[in-house]
């Protein structure tokens, strides 16, 4: 078997094959020079494979030394290729001791191309010898010390290889610090042993050198394939670890973001894009120059949030507004975290936001109503309680402590809230909680209490079973300030009626006065011509009974106008009865009629006949109309025609209606309205309370009463009652 | 002053107050004359006629105080007393100054009406 030509016919197609490979790798990847270089080595590999066939098959001197000349060109070309192998490889080697090897190299090949015994001092012939099974030529003759310049910088090359593989060593790549370092040294070694042992005939072998090349191919080959899966399966780690990361961030319900300090928008994802309403991750990137200005709803907050995140490194779950693409805003969740660059200053900001739009405004919404609960209890002064049956365990509200003036610390139990409660009020409340305790039946109550502050209170209570849960609920109202107005109305409305019956007996002494003083009068000037009469003789007493009958007639005429005022005042405060309209006026004309006389005034009394009764207190109403007659007449008292009109009228089947026409000035339209004011008046005297009294006895009577100005002149005031289908019982 | 010079003349138009008041005038011994209304008096008693008019206040048609102005209009000479049943400080004031000489409320006794008169007789002799 030939294997000669077979090992160097395997060496150059493997090698050609590992370099064709590895060319293919470079063009995919440009910038890998280390696989060019690899190619180069492995091209060369292979031509000085072919060559060495070609001269170990040399039949003359001629030919093998035309072989050897040329064949360092393709060494020149394997060792320049592995030095930049090394130096791309490796990213080591010292540059200047690349150059030298390059150089030397360069120039011991040209030495070789130019001096023809430049292996060979001189080349005596060629002998065959048998090796490996085949025979082959190898040189004989003197060998040149110059080829050394060769040699030398094979040497040099274990140097910087050495040297590169060291750094390589400390920086951690040791595999490949021992793999491409010891393949280099053993290969260049060995090749380098053998040359000089081969060319100065101390063994006798051919002077080849592709079983160290092809070593030195194979194990640069096997790591820089090596390496090549390596970064292929890391290239498809990364990938999956890409796509996980992808799908995390497209597929996350979080917004996840990225910006510059500045402000920009580097990054988005669809979650963000979509939370601030943005078309796609990309439309927001593009839109969001500067989220202080777009994104944040306050601007401002975005520096502090900054600071914050200077002094703590990383900001979480901060809840703040952002605005969206159309303006609305919405509640987020956000953390911040920056991320250092190269130089140890934020590079940029990672941040993630979440929707917390829902839940905030949720919280905002409970904060608004437990804001207008509490606001609404304050304005209404109600405070609610619920308590426990079984426990007696009582829950107020804000507003119920300060009903009962109790800090927040106070635990109210039902005996405890009873305890509030006046003596009167005790005992009311307490058998009201018992009913609703033992029955479920509910109470609404008005009763008073004496605060923690000691304060009088009227308090509306009002308690609600809810058995089903064994609880008892309701509220307290602090209706103080209502029953303070219902008492001081109460006492007003009194001091009116009074003031009202003062007036009234005023005005009656008065006429009552004239009608009495007259009869009273008369009696005395009576008696005394009497008295004078019966002292005298005993003729002109004829005169004395009748003078006797006049006495006895005024002193009836006297008990009369007593008795008729009696009968007006009498009744006092009695409740309402059946009345006659007519006979009231009747009552009230009769009291006035001395004022009516003297004031030479004109009566004209309209009655409607057969008028319905009205239910209505006598006193009251005596009151009104003696109070409209006489404000008639002191209106009439400059007024050179005086005339009185009293109607009666019906309105309706229900309603009677009664005026006083008087003919004075009439009434300014200006003041009209404002007649039955209190204190409004136009007398010098008056207190002005008059028709506003009046108008508060017909309006108790369920009346209304006004007044109009006449077509000819004076005024009308009038009043309507209801009707009374029956008379008295 | 004589007594027979002393003359009263009573208008009121309450008939029985005035008959009570001439009655009992007259059961002194003292001329007095009672008139329903103003104007029968004005129409019955000539304006030199001497003597005093009591004149009521209340009175329809002509009161009192229209009465005085009358009087005085038409120059009567005779002092005038003005009698009413109803208090009234105003009522006073404002007889006196229409020239009333007194001022008397029912019911006065006979003896506050000639105190009243007595010295209104005082005052007229001494000019």
């Amino acid at each position: 078997m030939n294997w000669v030509t077979i090992l160097w016919s395997m060496v150059a197609s493997a090698a050609l094959t590992l370099g064709a490979i590895q060319l293919m790798v470079w063009f995919k990847k440009r910038k890998e020079w280390a696989n060019l270089f690899f190619c180069l080595l492995a091209v060369a590999t292979a031509v000085n494979a072919a060559n060495e066939l070609r001269m170990m098959r040399a039949e003359t001197v001629e030919q093998f030394a035309a072989t050897l000349r040329w064949g360092h060109f393709s060494i020149l070309a394997a060792i320049v290729s592995l030095v930049f192998f090394v130096r791309h490889y490796l990213r080591a080697g010292r540059r200047w001791l690349a150059w030298t090897i390059c150089l030397m190299r360069v120039s011991s090949s040209l030495l070789a191309l130019l001096i023809r015994d430049f292996n060979y001092r001189e080349l005596t012939g060629i002998r065959h010898i048998h090796f490996l099974g085949e025979s082959i030529s190898i040189a004989q003759g003197v060998p040149n010390p110059l080829m050394l310049i060769g040699n030398a910088s094979l040497l040099l090359l274990v140097v910087f290889t050495v040297d590169a593989a060291v750094s390589v060593w400390r920086r951690g790549a040791r595999r490949s610090a021992l793999v491409v370092g010891g393949s280099i040294v053993f290969a260049v070694l060995g090749a380098t042993v053998h040359g000089l042992l081969s060319v100065w005939q101390i063994i006798h072998s051919p002077m080849v050198m592709s079983p160290f090349n092809i070593a030195l191919v194979l194990a640069m080959g096997y790591e820089i394939t090596r390496e090549e899966l390596r970064a292929g399966q890391l290239a498809v780690d990364l990938r999956e670890s890409e796509a996980g990361l992808q799908n995390l961030f497209e597929g996350t319900v979080e917004g996840i973001f990225r910006t510059s300090p500045e402000g920009k928008l580097l990054f988005a994802n669809p979650a963000f894009a979509k939370l601030l309403g943005y078309d796609s991750p990309d439309d927001a990137v593009a839109s969001v120059t500067h989220v202080g200005l777009q994104i944040w709803a306050v601007p401002e907050e975005r520096s502090g949030v900054l600071q914050r995140l200077e002094k703590e490194g990383v900001v979480r779950g901060y809840e703040c507004r952002f605005r969206r693409k159309d303006g609305t805003e919405l509640w987020v969740s956000l953390s911040l975290r920056p991320v250092p660059g190269p130089d140890g200053r934020t590079a940029y900001f990672y941040g993630f936001v979440e929707n917390i739009d829902q839940r905030k405004r949720a919280e905002e919404t409970l904060k608004r109503s437990e804001r207008f609960l509490a606001e609404t209890a304050r304005l209404g002064k109600v405070g609610g309680w619920e308590f426990d049956i079984d426990t007696g365990k009582q829950i107020w509200t804000a507003e119920t402590y300060d009903i009962h003036e109790v800090d927040s610390t106070y635990e109210p139990t039902v005996e405890k809230g009873l305890a509030f409660y006046t003596p009167t009020s005790k005992p009311i409340i307490g058998q009201a909680v018992k009913r609703i305790s033992e029955q479920g039946e509910p109470y609404d109550l008005e009763l008073e209490i004496i605060t923690a502050k000691g304060h009088h209170r009227d308090i509306l209570t009002i308690g609600r079973a809810d058995l089903e849960h064994r609880r008892i609920y309701g509220f307290f109202q602090d209706i103080t300030e209502r029953k303070q107005n219902e008492r001081e109305m109460a006492e007003l409305r009194l001091e009116r009626a009074h003031l009202a019956r003062v007036l009234t007996v005023d005005e009656i002494s008065s006429s009552l006065a004239h009608e009495i003083n007259q009869p009273l009068g008369a009696i005395l000037n009576n008696a005394e011509a009497a008295k004078i009469l019966l002292s005298q003789a005993q003729g002109q007493r004829g005169d004395i009974p009748e003078i006797i009958d006049d006495i006895i007639h005024d002193a009836k005429r006297a008990g009369d106008v007593v008795r008729k005022v009696r009968s007006v005042m009498k009744k006092g405060d009695a409740s309402f009865e059946p009345l006659s309209i007519h006979a009231l006026i009747d009552e009230a004309l009769t009291i006035s009629h001395s004022s009516l006389v003297l004031n030479d005034v004109t009566l004209h009394l309209e009655l409607m006949p057969d008028l319905t009764y009205i239910q209505g207190n006598r006193v009251r109403l005596q009151q009104v109309l003696l109070n409209l007659v006489t404000n008639a007449l002191d209106v009439m008292k400059d007024t050179p025609s005086r005339s009185l009109t009293v109607r009666s009228a019906m309105d309706g089947p229900d309603t009677v209606i009664v005026s006083i026409s008087d003919s004075g000035s009439g009434i300014a339209e200006s003041r009209r309205t404002f007649v039955f004011q209190p204190f409004f008046t136009t007398k010098k005297d008056g207190l002005g309370l008059g028709l506003a009294i009046c108008r508060s006895i017909i309006e108790e009577h369920g009346g209304r009463i006004w007044a109009d100005n006449n077509p000819d002149g004076g005024a009308t005031f009038s009043f309507s009652l209801k009707a009374r289908r029956e008379g008295p019982a | 002053m004589g007594r027979l010079s002393l003359r009263f003349w009573i208008v009121d138009d309450d008939l029985r107050f005035g008959r009570s008041l001439k009655r009992m005038l007259n059961a002194k011994g003292i001329p007095a004359e009672y008139f329903g209304s103003g104007q029968s008096f004005l129409d019955s008693v000539p304006p030199e006629q001497s003597g005093y008019a009591i004149v009521d206040i209340h009175m329809p048609g002509c009161d009192g105080f229209t009465l005085l102005k009358k009087m005085h209009d038409l120059n009567y000479d005779m002092p005038v007393i003005i009698i009413t049943g109803q208090a009234s400080g105003e009522a006073r004031d404002r007889a006196m100054q229409n020239g009333a000489v007194g001022y008397l409320q029912k019911p006065f006794s006979e003896d506050s009406l000639m105190e009243l008169v007595h010295k209104q007789e005082a005052e007229r002799s001494t000019p």
